[in-house]
């Protein structure tokens, strides 16, 4: 076999440029005008469509005399083929920008209920890879981290669905998050095995404000039948553990975070307390190379680390 | 005794190809007759996409040998940033690509690559390898091989793209897929089909490619011998 395995002219694999053209294609609808914006002859724009098409095995656009339309496959692959674009075009700005001085500063929007500890080997990453670099974080309830996209203040958002409607958000999975009831160990509930939702009436819900999943449990406690469910909102989640443990309540607890040793926390049975977490940004609007290498290191993390908080055998017994 | 499971037959095949007194060409040849032999309903398909990967049209390719390897910064299986450059400062490097820690012929590959790590370093180099998945994948490749290389995360295929590496899995390959539970969407923590054509550079010092082996067969991979005799050069 020679060097190369086969003639490389002859191959043809999807192909920078061709996406790019199919890109601007999409946007335009018209060859002479996507061909302008591409700064390349019209003939040169449709042969690399047709090459496209040949390596994809179907149709993209369907040509009309006036007009320019995406087939139903062009519209299935557009999505993938645009964000392999975007990867590529983030990868190579990382690559120029890595180690360079001078970076714009990185402003992040973080859940409140996200801890800093699940973020902080990334943000010492992200440090070493832009030595000067300033990160601003700013914590907030989702609809407030949709507000801060939108009009720029925040360049990436971090938290579970948004619940904010505007067409221009990108959200990419990152990971579900888990919550659990963290109890008085004085709680009847704590003897149980076992807890379901028809165990939970006449319960008093402590948690922060905007909880979607405190929303969701009380509003399906309720479905259940008349029953007296009460919810207390406390500003910050650090003041739940002493509400729960002073009888209050049950307290609404990220799964991952650490509690006091006098305190437990139970699942329930019949009722799902898990939200996916998303990596939020504004499509169409460019990047700095930090936030690229910063969604990077988060999207490329092996999340299904950071597990439950289980207490110390010397915590247990402090 | 039952039956075993197509997973089953594929992981005794590729523990067979692995410890194969052979030329890494030949036990992947080996591995594709298992494949046609486990899993015969899907034998025509491979041949089908690589020629339409081989007829298709013509174009720019990826950098020849002479020319400079486009720089990278992807994380590691650790999450530490890896740049080509800072690599280049060690010694030489040997890139390959490889399309996901479930394909055998690239578990194949990275268990031969691992093999010959200290030769590999002795000729005055170094390997990395490059996948499209998530830390969690390329922790189970580079375990599963007992690599110390590092295997560093490519995102979204950008840095295939970039050296117009990727290809679209078609609709028979996504129903091969589905059929054997290799779930895409998962590994690469996105929803597209594409992978990267499986590819090896060798790059001397000064960023430039001495050798290279693109085919968009992906059971074919650069001899060992070749790669050896590429970084002596």
């Amino acid at each position: 076999m020679d060097e190369t395995g086969l003639a490389l002219s002859e191959s043809n694999f999807v192909e920078l440029h061709q996406i790019k053209y199919f890109l601007a294609l999409t946007k335009a609808l018209n060859f002479t005008r996507a061909a302008e914006e591409c700064n390349v002859s019209q003939p040169a724009l449709s042969r690399a469509i047709s090459q496209l098409e040949g390596e994809l095995g179907a149709k993209l656009f369907r040509r009309e005399r006036n007009l320019t339309h995406l087939t139903e496959f062009g519209k299935k692959v557009e999505p993938e083929l645009r964000q392999c674009f975007d990867a590529s075009l983030n990868a190579k700005s990382v690559a120029r920008d890595f180690l360079k001085l001078g970076q714009a500063p990185l402003n992040i929007a973080l859940s409140r209920s996200i801890e800093m500890d699940s973020l902080s080997t990334l943000l010492g990453e992200l440090a070493v890879a832009y030595p000067k670099i300033e990160i601003r974080i700013v914590r907030g309830a989702p609809r407030e981290i949709g507000e801060r996209l939108k009009n720029g203040e925040a360049e990436i958002g971090i938290t579970g669905p948004l619940g904010y409607d505007w067409e221009r958000i990108d959200a990419k999975k990152l990971y579900e998050q888990e919550f659990g009831l963290l109890l008085n160990m004085d709680n009847p509930l704590y003897l149980r095995n076992e807890i379901k939702l028809a165990d939970l009436n006449h319960q008093r819900f402590l948690s922060r404000p905007f909880c979607t999943i405190s929303e969701i449990l009380v509003a399906r406690l309720r479905e259940l039948g008349p029953q007296t469910i009460s919810k207390h909102e406390v500003p910050s989640i650090d003041d739940l553990p002493g509400l729960v443990l002073a009888d209050f309540g049950i307290g609404i607890w990220p799964m991952t975070r650490r509690y006091n040793n006098r305190l437990s926390i139970v699942k329930i049975h019949d009722f799902d307390m898990t939200r996916p977490i998303y990596v939020h940004t504004v499509f169409g609007r460019k990047l700095s190379s930090a936030a690229s290498a910063f969604i990077l290191l988060l999207r490329s993390r092996d999340w299904s680390e950071t597990g439950t908080y289980e207490r110390s055998q010397a915590e247990q017994h402090a | 005794m039952n039956e075993p499971t197509v997973d089953e037959e594929y992981e005794t095949c590729i523990d067979d190809c692995k410890a194969m007194d052979a030329s890494i060409n030949q036990r992947l040849d080996a591995m594709a007759d298992d494949i046609r032999r486990i899993t015969p309903e899907f034998a025509g398909m491979v041949d089908r996409l690589i020629v339409r990967l081989k007829n298709n049209g013509a174009g720019a390719a990826t950098p020849s040998i002479g020319e400079p390897m486009p720089e990278f910064v992807l994380p590691d299986e650790n999450g530490h940033l890896v740049s080509l450059s800072q690599l280049l400062e060690t010694s030489q490097v040997v890139v390959a690509f490889h399309r996901g820690h479930w394909c055998p012929y690239c578990r194949i590959n990275a268990d031969a690559m691992a093999k010959i790590e200290a030769e590999v370093k002795a000729a005055g180099g170094q390997i990395v390898i490059i996948l499209p998945e998530t830390q969690k994948f390329t922790r189970k490749l580079k375990a599963e091989a007992g690599a110390t290389y590092p295997i560093l995360t490519d995102m979204d295929n950008g840095y295939a793209l970039e050296l117009n590496l990727a290809i679209v899995i078609d609709d028979e390959q996504q129903a091969y897929m589905t059929h054997m539970k290799w779930e895409f969407s998962e590994f690469q923590s996105n929803n597209s089909w594409i992978v990267p054509i499986p590819a090896t550079f060798v790059i001397d010092q000064n960023g430039l490619i001495k050798g290279r082996f693109v085919d968009p067969d992906y059971r074919k991979r650069m001899d060992i011998d070749d790669l050896l005799d590429a970084l002596r050069k």
